[in-house]
C-alpha cells in the first residue's frame, strides 16, 4: 500500500475517522490494527520478520535494563547488524518492507536502554505500534522508539491545517518532481549504453532533485499523517541543496539518520574523543557503514565511502571558500557526484557510465534534449515537473533565509487560503494523470 | 462558562468550515469530471492530463459496426482479426459482391457473430459469410485488458448487449463489475478520457502482470460457443460459413497449436460444421512474419498475398487480379 494510492487514501481515511470516534485509551488499538493492516498489504511473510524484531527488541530492553556494558559492545550493536543486513540483502533473499528501518529504531532503542537514555517499554504491544508505526515504517524518519511510546497514551492536539497542507505538498514533490523526473533518470541510467555522458551528467542532476523530492514528499506525509494522529515525528530535510559544505549537508539530509549514526556508530566508536586520525577513521567507518545500510550493492558503499572522504577533507582542509554561493554549489556538485555511484544499478554499471565521458559524442543542448524525448515525457510533463520545482526551490530559499511560510499563510484570506489548496489538489490529479501510463511506482527509499 | 462557551463555537466553525472546505471539494471534482465527459472543457482537459482522448477499441468496432449494417448489394460477408486486416488491407473494394471488414482478435467470436448477425439482417440476399483469421485467435476470450474496449464499450453501447449469451455476460461481469456494464456508464466512460484512463488504469492494476497469465485453451469456451452460435444463425438464413486460416508462419508451436485445434474441433464436434477449416493451414516461411503472427511490411503487398486470397476465397479477386 503506497502512500500516494487511492487505496491508502481510504485506508487513512478510515483509521483517522477512527481514532476520533473511539475513547481515548482505545485509540492505541485502533493505530496497531491499523499498522498490522497496512503492514500486511505488502504481504504475509514480511510481518514475521517484524515480529521476530520486535521480540527481539522487547526481550533485550528488559534484559539490558541495568546493564552497562561498554563501548564496544554499543559498536557492534550499531555495526554487526547492518553488517549482516547488507549480507543478506546481497544473496537477493526476500528482503520484508521497512527492514532497514525497523531495524535501526530497534537498534538506538536497545543502545538507548544499555547507556541508560531511556528504560525499557513494558507493554510488548505498545513497543510493537512503535515499530511498526505505519507512517514511517516504510521509509522513516527514524524516530527513537521510546520518543513515539511516550506519545501513545497521550497525543497532542494536532495542527490539522498544518499537517494537511504537508500532505499535500509531500503529494505534489512526489507526483509532480520525482515521479516524472523518475522517467527521464530512468531512461538514462538505464540504457547507459546509447546516450552520451551529456545526458549522463544531466540525469544525475536531475537525479539529485528527484531523490529530494521523493524522500522530502515522503516525510512530509509521513509528518502529516503521524501529526492528525496526534504523534509528532522529526522533520527529516531542511533545505540539504542549500547546504555550505558536507558536514553542514547532513545536517538537513535524512536527519534522522544522521542523528542514528552519531548516536549509535560515530559516538561509540569514539567520536572525536580520541585524537584527530581516529575521529577521521571514524567518520570514513561511520560513511561506510551507512552506505551499507543504504542498499545491496557495492556502489551504495562507494557512496558511502565518498562522503566520508569529503567530510575527511573538510574536517582536515585550512582554506575556507569565501563566497557563500560557489560554497552551495560546490557542496552540491560534490553530493551530487556521490548521487552518480547511488542511483547507478550497481558498481559495474556505475563504471561503465564513467568510461563514457570524453567519448567525444556530441554534447549540445538540442541533442540531449532529443536523448530525453525517449523517456516518453512530452511538454505536459515538463511543465509540471518545471512548476513544481520552482516552488520547490523558491520555497526552500525562502524557509533557509527563516521565512515562516506557514505564518504568511494563515495570514491570507480563507478564499485565497482554500483556492491555493483547491489548485494544489487538481494539480496533484492532473500530474498523476499525466504519468499514470508510465511505471513509476513506490518510494525509492522504500526499497532500503 | 464563558470561555467554554466561545471555545465550542469556535470549535463548531471549524468543523463546519472543515466539512465546507470538503463539499467545495467534492463539488469541484464532481463539475471536473463531468467537463472532461461533455462540454467544451473536455479536450482541454484531455491535453493538461495528458490523455490523447482517443477511445481505442471503441474506435476500431463502432465503424466496422455501422459498415455491416449498410444496405448495399453485397451478398458476402468477410470478418477476421488483424491478421486477416493487413491481408485484406487494399482489396476492401475490389469486389462489389463482396463486403469487407476484418476487425482485431479482441472481439472474440462473441464479437464476429453480433457482425454476423447485423450484416444478415440487413442483406436478407446474403450467401456467404466468411470468417479469416490465424490460429491465435481462436483462445480469445474475455481479457480484462481488452475485452472492456472492445466488446463491452461497442457493442453494449449500441445495443447489442442481449446478443452477448450469459457465459460472455457472466465473465464481463465478472471482470468488470455489472455497475460499469450498463449502457449509460460505459458511454459515460468512453466518451470522457479521464474517466477512461481511470477505470482501465484500475483495471490494469488489479489484474495484474499480462506475463503472470495462466495459459489459455487453444480454443476458448466462448469460441467453441460462438461458433456453434454463428452456424445456425447462419444456418437459418441459408447462408453457407467458411472458417479460412490466413498464412501461419511456419514455426513449431504454431503446427502444434493447429493439431491441438483439430484434435478439439473434432472433440467438440465444430469439425461437422466447419469440415473445410482444418484444411485450410498454410505455412510460410517465418522470414514473412515480423511477430510470427503478423506480415512484415515487406510482404504486406498485393502480390505477395493475392495468391492467398485466391487460394482462400477464389470469388474475391477472380483470375486475373
Amino acid at each position: 500500500m503506497q502512500l500516494t494510492s487511492v487505496v491508502f487514501l481510504i485506508f487513512y481515511i478510515m483509521m483517522l475517522a477512527l481514532t476520533r470516534i473511539v475513547p481515548q485509551r482505545i485509540r492505541k488499538y485502533v493505530l496497531l490494527i491499523a499498522n498490522i493492516i497496512f503492514y500486511l498489504s505488502s504481504g504475509p511473510v514480511g510481518g514475521v520478520f517484524l515480529l521476530g524484531v520486535a521480540a527481539a527488541a522487547f526481550s533485550l530492553g528488559i534484559f539490558f535494563e541495568n546493564r552497562r556494558p561498554g563501548p564496544v559492545s554499543l559498536c557492534l550493536l550499531g555495526i554487526v547488524p547492518i553488517v549482516l543486513m547488507f549480507a543478506y540483502h546481497m544473496t537477493g533473499a526476500f528482503y520484508p518492507l521497512g527492514f532497514s528501518f525497523y531495524m535501526l529504531m530497534a537498534i538506538g532503542y536497545i543502545a538507548d536502554v544499555m547507556t541508560g537514555k531511556c528504560k525499557p517499554v513494558r507493554r510488548f504491544s505498545d513497543l510493537f505500534i512503535c515499530l511498526s508505526f505505519f507512517p514511517v515504517i516504510v521509509s522513516g524518519p527514524i524516530e527513537k522508539l521510546q520518543d513515539i511510546s511516550a506519545q501513545l497514551d497521550d497525543p497532542r492536539e494536532s495542527d490539522f491545517t498544518y499537517s494537511f497542507l504537508l500532505i499535500l505538498w509531500g503529494l505534489l514533490e512526489k507526483i509532480s518532481i520525482s515521479n516524472i523526473a523518475g522517467l527521464l533518470v530512468g531512461e538514462v541510467f538505464d540504457h547507459y549504453d546509447s546516450h552520451s555522458w551529456a545526458a549522463i551528467m544531466a540525469a544525475t542532476v536531475i537525479y539529485a532533485f528527484q531523490l529530494y523530492a521523493d524522500f522530502d514528499g515522503y516525510s512530509n506525509i509521513a509528518f502529516g499523517c503521524a501529526g492528525l494522529l496526534g504523534i509528532n515525528i522529526k522533520r527529516n530535510f531542511r533545505q540539504p541543496y542549500l547546504a555550505e559544505g558536507v558536514r553542514d549537508f547532513w545536517r538537513r539530509w535524512h536527519i534522522s539518520l544522521s542523528e542514528w549514526l552519531r548516536d549509535y556508530i560515530y559516538i561509540p566508536l569514539g567520536g572525536s574523543r580520541k585524537g584527530n586520525m581516529r575521529k577521521q577513521l571514524n567518520v570514513l567507518i561511520t560513511f561506510a557503514i551507512s552506505g551499507l545500510w543504504h542498499g545491496a550493492g557495492f556502489n551504495f558503499l562507494v557512496w558511502g565511502l565518498l562522503h566520508g572522504i569529503y567530510q575527511i577533507i573538510e574536517n582536515l582542509s585550512k582554506h575556507h571558500i569565501k563566497n557563500r554561493i560557489v560554497r552551495i554549489v560546490l557542496t552540491f556538485a560534490a553530493v551530487d557526484l556521490a548521487w552518480f555511484f547511488f542511483r547507478a544499478r550497481d558498481l559495474s554499471s556505475a563504471v561503465g557510465m564513467l568510461k563514457r565521458f570524453g567519448s567525444g559524442m556530441s554534447i549540445s543542448p538540442v541533442s540531449v534534449l532529443n536523448e530525453f524525448a525517449s523517456s516518453g515525457l512530452n511538454y505536459i510533463h515538463i511543465m509540471y515537473l518545471l512548476a513544481a520545482f520552482a516552488v520547490l526551490v523558491i520555497t526552500d530559499v525562502m524557509r533557509n533565509k527563516g521565512v515562516k511560510i506557514y505564518e504568511m499563510y494563515l495570514r491570507l484570506p480563507t478564499v485565497i487560503r482554500w483556492a491555493a489548496c483547491y489548485i494544489v489538489i487538481f494539480w496533484i490529479i492532473l500530474a498523476s494523470l499525466s504519468v499514470m501510463s508510465m511505471d513509476i511506482s513506490g518510494f525509492i527509499y522504500g526499497s532500503f | 462558562m464563558e470561555a467554554s462557551r466561545t471555545y465550542n463555537i469556535s470549535k463548531k466553525k471549524i468543523i463546519y468550515g472543515r466539512i465546507a472546505f470538503v463539499l467545495i471539494l467534492a463539488l469541484l471534482l464532481c463539475a471536473f469530471d463531468y467537463a472532461s465527459y461533455k462540454g467544451p472543457l473536455r479536450s482541454y482537459i484531455n491535453k493538461v492530463a495528458n490523455l490523447n482522448g482517443s477511445r481505442y477499441g471503441y474506435e476500431e468496432v463502432a465503424p466496422v459496426l455501422s459498415f455491416v449494417s449498410e444496405q448495399d448489394a453485397t451478398t458476402s460477408l468477410i470478418l477476421g482479426d488483424s491478421v486477416a486486416n493487413q491481408l485484406f488491407d487494399g482489396v476492401l473494394y475490389d469486389n462489389p459482391d463482396f463486403r469487407i471488414c476484418p476487425v482485431n482478435r479482441a472481439i472474440t467470436f462473441a464479437g464476429q457473430y453480433i457482425l454476423v448477425k447485423e450484416y444478415l439482417k440487413n442483406h436478407p440476399d446474403a450467401t456467404d459469410v466468411y470468417i479469416v483469421f490465424y490460429s491465435g485467435t481462436l483462445a480469445s476470450d474475455i481479457d480484462p485488458l481488452l475485452s472492456y474496449q472492445y466488446i463491452a464499450m461497442p457493442f453494449i453501447i449500441h445495443g447489442y448487449g442481449d446478443d452477448l449469451d450469459p457465459l460472455v455476460m457472466g465473465k464481463l461481469k465478472a471482470t468488470y463489475g455489472s455497475f460499469f456494464l450498463k449502457p449509460a456508464v460505459l458511454d459515460y466512460i468512453n466518451e470522457s478520457g479521464l474517466n477512461r484512463a481511470l477505470y482501465l488504469n484500475a483495471i490494469t492494476k488489479l489484474n495484474g502482470d499480462p506475463a503472470d497469465k495462466k495459459e489459455t485453451p487453444v480454443i476458448s469456451d466462448v469460441s467453441i460457443d460462438y461458433l456453434k452460435q454463428i452456424y445456425a444463425l447462419c444456418s437459418q438464413n441459408g447462408v453457407s460459413v467458411h472458417l479460412v486460416s490466413t498464412p501461419l508462419c511456419d514455426i513449431p508451436s504454431r503446427r502444434s497449436e493447429c493439431d491441438e485445434i483439430r484434435k478439439v474441433f473434432a472433440e467438440t464436434g465444430l469439425d461437422e460444421l466447419y469440415p473445410d477449416y482444418c484444411d485450410s493451414f498454410v505455412f510460410c516461411e517465418s522470414s514473412m512474419f515480423m511477430d510470427e503472427v503478423h506480415f512484415a511490411p515487406e510482404y504486406k503487398n498485393r502480390e505477395t498475398l493475392n495468391p492467398y486470397i485466391r487460394q482462400m476465397i477464389p470469388l474475391l479477386l477472380g483470375s486475373d487480379s
